[in-house]
């Protein structure tokens, strides 16, 4: 028994070195972990947080119907914005170049003429005076629809790229059409430019109300801005002839609205033409351009006795 | 369990118990060497028998009587050399080659009695290579005599004599007390029947019980069974047959799963030298650092490729995470702008219709204002002239009566009201012809703005 208790501590003492040599290895490898050890820990519970955070198939298909429907929704008010801009752009730029000064004098004096009035004198009005008329609230009016436009278009132009639309007509030069566009965006829009002039005639109060009552249905881009009378100092037979001296402001009318602010009084929203009708995209414009229609607050004129 | 190998110099007998206590039965090795007695006996059994006892003959199995006096003097570790040279003149092997086991058997103030085992050496180093040239662990060698438990019975007091070629034993055991062994001088006459074992034993005075067995290694019992008058049975094994050689084995194999009441001579583990010693700590010294790199090479690869497979796996599983966050953030930014572009749209309806209803009252309201005057104007009451001036028209007339200038004022302005037109009556002058001082002569102003 001696023997073997002999033999027992003789044989601990010659692997008792190994032994604490492994032993302090384990304890070094306990306290002490590598960083790869450290890495494959922290790695292991960023694995259960991200386990945590897996989303549901069922939500992620919740989600991405979202997202398609909204872009649809960002698309169509967008579309519905650009529609709008567009016209408006339209009616707060431009100006009547003399040309169309002459038609339109030509017209309002025919219309005048017709409605029982003679002319004596018709002259222009120098540009900058209309301030001093009777256009305050279509001036702010004017203001406010242009500040707005330019802010919008402003914000938009730096960040917005200019696209050629698929359907844009082939007549129509690309590089003419992006530059219009771009100073569509860009500029100002102070309100179109307006030519005044000023007439005096001669007629009775009945003739001067039925002429101008058809120059506002026969003339839309004629606003006018001032009407003053005078009895005649001599005295004429038959029934009293009055002075007349107005004045007209001429305002260039789009094309393609001139007709609709004339007849029309609703409002109706453009509708974006749908993807599938590509073919008559084009056709579809046109006539939509025709069919926008704006309200005009007209009033109610009341007939002649 | 241990299995179990019976060698006496006639036959050799193995004994599995792991097999079902097979029984493998060989003549012994004419020359009488163990070893090859061995040897054949493993071949000859089924299997490979991992942990192997020898009960056999060739060990000399005696009590020996030393004074107790002399066992007092000496070390407890010193006690089995001492008995090997107080054995030395009976068995006949130098206590120098003897490997001897000893067992107390009883002690006594003066004397104390040892069951002495002993084998030479080169004998016990023959059946320990023949074991393990087989495969197996020679877990101990001893004398079959002295099992210290009934063969073929369990219950009760019992009694066995046991006739060994070269060793007498009594066995016993009465009531609760341990077993006894007694070992006899050579008996004159062979006792061949269980009733002479009984007489025999009956004759030393040693109590029998009610159950006796007698074995004799070589001599064939001639009668199996005897029975007394008071109920007393005698057996006698018979190792010949085979049924009793089963039981006898199986008993020594049940005996020794406890050898320690046994005189069991069992491998000596001889202790290793100290350059043994040193090459054995070094070698470990070596298997730890080898151990301890190649735990640190294998750590830092295992390490590496788990890191990368939790990369790849948080990747995988982060990818739609970062897909849906940015999702949402796109869905706020798209309501954003949603909104933002609603906004624009509303404000820029707002100016347009504003801007396009102005225009349209400016363009219809000098037309509606002169049929306002023309119609609305009393018969008493006459317009004499209308003058623009300085952003503002003069209307100019005059009344018979003077109510009527405020109530042609008070139409008109509701009329004209519509049309972004106010009026105001800064002047109202009686002109003193007639006797209630008209007519009045009267100016309005109406300006742009309601």
């Amino acid at each position: 028994m001696a023997g073997k208790k002999t033999q027992s501590s003789s044989m601990l003492i010659t692997l008792g070195g190994p032994a604490v040599l492994l032993c302090l290895y384990a304890v070094n490898v306990r306290m002490n972990p590598s960083d790869a050890a450290k890495q494959v820990a922290r790695l292991e519970g960023q694995l259960q947080t991200v386990k945590a955070a897996e989303v549901p198939f069922a939500q992620s298909l919740q989600v991405t119907e979202q997202l398609r429907l909204k872009r649809e929704e960002l698309e169509d008010a967008k579309f519905k914005l650009d529609e709008l801009r567009r016209q408006a752009s339209a009616m707060m730029r431009g100006g009547v170049d003399g040309m169309e000064e002459l038609d339109l004098g030509k017209e309002v004096n025919r219309v005048l003429t017709v409605a029982g009035l003679r002319l004596v004198d018709d002259h222009p009005v120098t540009s900058g005076s209309d301030s001093n008329r009777m256009l305050k609230t279509l001036t702010d009016a004017t203001k406010q629809l242009g500040q707005t436009l330019t802010e919008q278009m402003s914000k938009e132009a730096d960040n917005t790229p200019i696209e050629l639309p698929p359907d844009l007509p082939r007549d129509v030069n690309p590089l003419e059409w992006m530059a219009a566009q771009r100073e569509l965006r860009t500029g100002r829009f102070d309100g179109p430019q307006t030519r005044s002039s000023q007439l005096r005639l001669v007629g009775d109060y009945r003739s001067m109300v039925a002429g101008l009552e058809a120059v506002v249905d026969a003339c839309p881009g004629v606003v006018v801005t001032s009407v003053a009378f005078e009895k005649p100092t001599v005295r004429t037979r038959g029934s009293l002839p009055l002075i007349w001296n107005i004045e007209y402001q001429m305002r260039p009318i789009p094309k393609s609205l001139a007709s609709d602010i004339e007849m029309t009084d609703v409002v109706q929203q453009p509708q974006r033409p749908k993807p599938n009708s590509s073919e008559n995209a084009s056709a579809d414009r046109q006539t939509d351009a025709q069919a926008d229609t704006y309200m005009v607050a007209k009033p109610i004129v009341r007939g002649a006795d | 369990m241990p299995t179990i190998l019976f060698i006496t110099s006639t036959q050799a007998v193995g004994y599995s118990p792991a097999k079902g206590g097979r029984v493998t039965v060989l003549q012994a090795d004419a020359a009488g060497d163990i070893g090859l007695s061995i040897e054949a006996l493993l071949a000859a059994m089924p299997g490979r028998q991992k942990q192997v006892y020898v009960l056999t003959t060739e060990v000399w199995s005696q009590a020996v009587t030393v004074e107790s006096r002399s066992l007092r003097r000496i070390d407890k570790s010193q006690v089995p050399q001492m008995l090997a040279y107080e054995a030395e003149t009976y068995s006949g092997i130098p206590a120098s080659s003897a490997r001897t086991a000893i067992q107390l058997l009883e002690t006594g103030p003066l004397e104390t009695t040892y069951w002495v085992s002993q084998i030479d050496s080169v004998r016990f180093a023959q059946a320990a290579d023949a074991v393990a040239f087989n495969g197996g662990k020679l877990l101990g060698v001893l004398h079959p005599a002295g099992l210290h438990e009934p063969i073929t019975t369990g219950k009760g007091d019992w009694t066995r004599l046991e006739q060994w070629d070269d060793a007498s034993v009594v066995v016993s055991r009465q009531g609760r007390s341990k077993s006894e062994r007694r070992f006899l001088s050579e008996i004159e006459q062979a006792i061949d029947t269980p009733a002479a074992a009984r007489d025999y034993l009956n004759r030393l005075d040693i109590p029998t019980g009610a159950f006796v067995e007698l074995l004799h290694q070589s001599a064939k019992p001639a009668s199996r069974e005897a029975y007394g008058a008071e109920g007393e049975v005698s057996h006698a094994v018979d190792l010949a047959d085979e049924h009793d050689l089963r039981t006898f084995l199986s008993a020594w194999s049940r005996a020794l799963r406890s050898p320690k009441t046994l005189p069991v001579v069992v491998p000596v583990r001889t202790g290793a030298s100290p350059q043994t010693k040193r090459t054995l700590a070094l070698a470990a010294v070596a298997a730890v650092l080898v151990g301890i790199v190649a735990h640190h090479r294998l750590t830092a690869a295992y390490h590496a490729s788990r890191a990368k497979a939790l990369e790849s796996q948080i990747t995988e599983l982060q990818g739609p995470i970062d897909a849906f966050a940015a999702q949402q953030k796109q869905l706020g930014e798209l309501g954003n702008e949603v909104t933002q572009a609603q906004e624009q749209l509303a404000v820029l309806q707002t100016r347009m219709l504003r801007y396009q209803g102005q225009l349209g009252i400016h363009r219809a309201r000098m037309a509606a204002l002169l049929r306002t005057l023309g119609d609305s104007r009393p018969r008493d009451l006459m317009l004499s002239g209308v003058q623009s001036d300085d952003g503002e028209l003069r209307v100019v007339g005059r009344s018979v009566r003077p109510e009527a200038i405020i109530e042609f004022a008070t139409t008109i302005a509701k009329q004209l009201e519509p049309l972004n037109l106010s009026v105001r009556v800064p002047r109202r002058e009686a002109l003193l012809v007639t006797a209630d001082g008209g007519p009045y002569e009267f100016e309005y102003i109406i300006r742009d703005g309601a």
